[in-house]
């Protein structure tokens, strides 16, 4: 785990403000937000006072959700790495899995804003669980039960595998 | 009625909530987002993805994944429903590339002694038909390549043999794309020549093997990387030279079989099946050795299979034991064998702490004495060892009283920094576990218990099962320590 010989000391904690695209201010931790690669990339050309994101295309709603995950997933691989530098994997890493498939039942549009917020932001983790949930609807469904899941309007002409 | 624009802006808002409710949002998402999705699906469910909406119907032809699994019986009608499946949609796949081709299938499910000369030709003709899919792939210039002729198998489960293994084709004896090589029960010829130029994992499970076909293989994949060979029979001898092979795998479960490995370089080397199969003649670079054993023969040899085991991985510096090995090892102290010493600084045990596996603890514990870290994971399930008669009278002992009678013993874990133990559920052996290490330990930093996982049930928690939790905080907390400044954290 990278993060395992992080000093133990911690200096006071930075934050960073991340405006959503309906105009609300969340002041979230500096690493919290560093869960994003996208706000890492350009992160230290920043001025230190000038630590705002403006999300064009992240609604308040979904930033919320997206800080509880960056902030679990921080906090968590902290004591996670605290406890075993080494050990591959853990109860840690498995307690967080649950809390992860629990994060990601949300219902279809929940699921599509984090989706794409996750893409946006470029949190690869996230991106990796909603995809997984998406494929997880698919698997083993027909198709008529999953344009209900998604609510897809079936406007094919033909049906190349209709035979099936 | 209140006019006004606020009403109205309300009534569109809640129009356009609505209208999200009810919207295909995605469809919407880009492509890339949608392929990614769809390479995590086999492609019995791409392809039906195909007739959702016309949006989906161009998605499931141009993706990079193909995942196929037959049939799991062997009918003939699902068969060639299968094959005409695949066949359809390799022709419909537009993609000048794939990423990963699959394919699980069974050949037949008949013995060889009983096959039919019809149920033989169809093998046959499925064969070319396989031949047919992979030289595709080859041509899209894949990357991962997975030839499982096994798991679908249910009736072969049982037998380990290659009854009928599907004969390489020729199309992937040299290649220079594939970078990940899975191959079960296949057949590979040792005299054709045999280039893996950029392959870097390869696994082989129930392929027949002989030396020359291991040099070949390994002299073609320069870059190989990690090897994993599982139930692959007919090896005596194998010999890495390569300093690019750091990890090998080995799951050899036929008694009596006996393998020499050389292997100067290799840096992680995992034991499965039975141990007794391998011996370690170089091992000298090796950094972590794991030993994943589900059967140990109890007989005469034991001791020589773990003493010789543990002498030949002696300088790694890690080490995870399952239940199984920590069970001989017991048997070693048991019967006050010595346990050779090993140069270990981390040690992972999987283990019940049952008076079967104590005695070994203690033997890897007073063998290490470069100890820094020690991990203690639940032990596998599967019931012990049998023990004959002569040896029970040794493990009459108990199990919460075993640590403070050891109190007095000579181990001494003087470098132990760090306990993780997973899964605590604060019985007795357990936390007299806990008060040993905090005795005995004297730089003892940190250590880390993880409660049992408590069924998520969050409303059904009752108080008392946290109280429970907290009283056994405080319990662990009151132990005497040797190192009064260490750190004890309980999750």
């Amino acid at each position: 785990m990278k993060d395992s010989f992080n000093p133990s000391i911690e200096p006071p904690k930075k934050t960073v403000t991340l405006v959503s695209s309906d105009g609300y201010d969340f002041e979230v931790e500096e690493e919290v937000a560093l869960e994003s690669q996208v706000i890492k990339d350009g992160f230290e050309d920043k001025a230190v006072d000038d630590r705002e994101y403006l999300l064009f295309n992240v609604h308040s709603d979904t930033l919320e959700l997206i800080i509880k995950y960056c902030e679990k997933h921080v906090s968590s691989r902290k004591s996670i790495s605290a406890a075993a530098a080494s050990s591959s994997s853990s109860n840690g890493e498995e307690a967080l899995k649950e809390w992860d498939e629990h994060f990601i039942s949300v219902d279809t549009n929940t699921l599509y804003d984090i989706l794409m917020a996750a893409d946006y932001l470029n949190i690869k983790s996230l991106l990796d669980l909603a995809i997984q949930k998406v494929a997880d609807t698919i698997h083993g469904r027909s198709p008529e039960q999953i344009r209900k899941k998604f609510n897809i309007e079936n406007d094919s002409i033909i049906d190349p595998w209709a035979s099936e | 009625m209140e006019s006004g624009n606020d009403t109205e802006l309300q009534k569109s808002w809640e129009l356009s909530q609505d209208d999200i409710k009810d919207q295909d949002r995605i469809s919407s998402l880009p492509d890339d987002i949608m392929f990614h999705v769809l390479s995590l699906l086999e492609m019995k469910d791409v392809v039906k993805t195909g007739v959702l909406s016309r949006r989906w119907g161009h998605l499931w032809t141009n993706v990079r994944t193909l995942d196929f699994r037959g049939p799991t019986s062997c009918e003939e009608e699902a068969r060639e429903k299968f094959v005409s499946f695949v066949d359809y949609t390799l022709l419909f796949n537009e993609s000048k590339t794939i990423k990963t081709f699959h394919l699980l299938l069974g050949l037949t499910e008949a013995f060889p002694e009983d096959i039919s000369e019809e149920e033989a030709k169809r093998v046959k003709e499925l064969c070319l038909h396989i031949d047919r899919w992979v030289r595709l792939a080859v041509r899209k210039k894949v990357e991962i390549v997975y030839l499982d002729f096994f798991t679908v198998n249910t009736r072969w489960r049982g037998c380990l043999l290659s009854l009928y293994p599907y004969n390489l084709p020729c199309s992937l004896y040299i290649n220079n794309t594939i970078k990940s090589l899975l191959l079960a029960s296949c057949s590979i010829d040792p005299t054709r020549q045999l280039q893996w130029k950029y392959l870097k994992v390869l696994r082989l499970f129930d392929v027949k093997l002989c030396e020359e076909l291991v040099e070949t293989i390994l002299n073609g994949s320069p870059l190989l990387e990690s090897l994993h060979l599982l139930r692959c029979n007919g090896l005596r001898k194998l010999s890495i030279k390569s300093p690019n092979l750091e990890y090998l795998l080995l799951f050899f479960s036929v008694e009596g079989l006996r393998l020499d490995i050389q292997a100067p370089y290799l840096k992680v080397l995992e034991c499965m099946g039975e141990i007794a199969n391998y011996r370690l003649i170089d091992v000298s670079s090796l950094v972590y050795a794991i030993v994943r054993t589900h059967r140990i023969t109890c007989n005469v040899s034991y001791q020589t299979i773990v003493t010789s085991f543990l002498t030949s991985v002696r300088r790694a510096e890690c080490l995870a034991v399952c239940t199984r090995f920590l069970e001989m090892v017991s048997l070693l102290e048991i019967e006050s064998l010595p346990t050779p010493s090993t140069d270990c600084n981390y040690l992972e045990l999987k283990a019940n702490l049952t008076k079967w596996e104590l005695p070994g603890i203690l033997a890897l514990l007073r063998s290490s004495s470069n100890l820094n870290t020690l991990t203690i994971k639940k032990g596998d399930r599967d019931g012990s060892i049998e023990f004959r008669d002569e040896y029970l009278k040794g493990y009459d002992l108990n199990e919460a009283n075993y640590w403070s009678i050891m109190l007095a013993s000579t181990c001494l874990m003087e470098k132990l920094k760090s306990v993780i133990i997973y899964e605590f559920d604060g019985g007795s052996s357990e936390i007299a576990l806990v008060e040993f290490l905090l005795m005995k330990a004297p730089i003892l930093d940190k250590m880390v218990i993880y409660s049992k996982k408590e069924k998520h049930s969050s409303e059904d928690r009752t108080p008392s099962a946290s109280n429970d939790k907290s009283t056994l905080y405080e319990k662990l907390l009151s132990f005497e320590r040797a190192s009064p400044n260490g750190n004890f954290l309980f999750f």
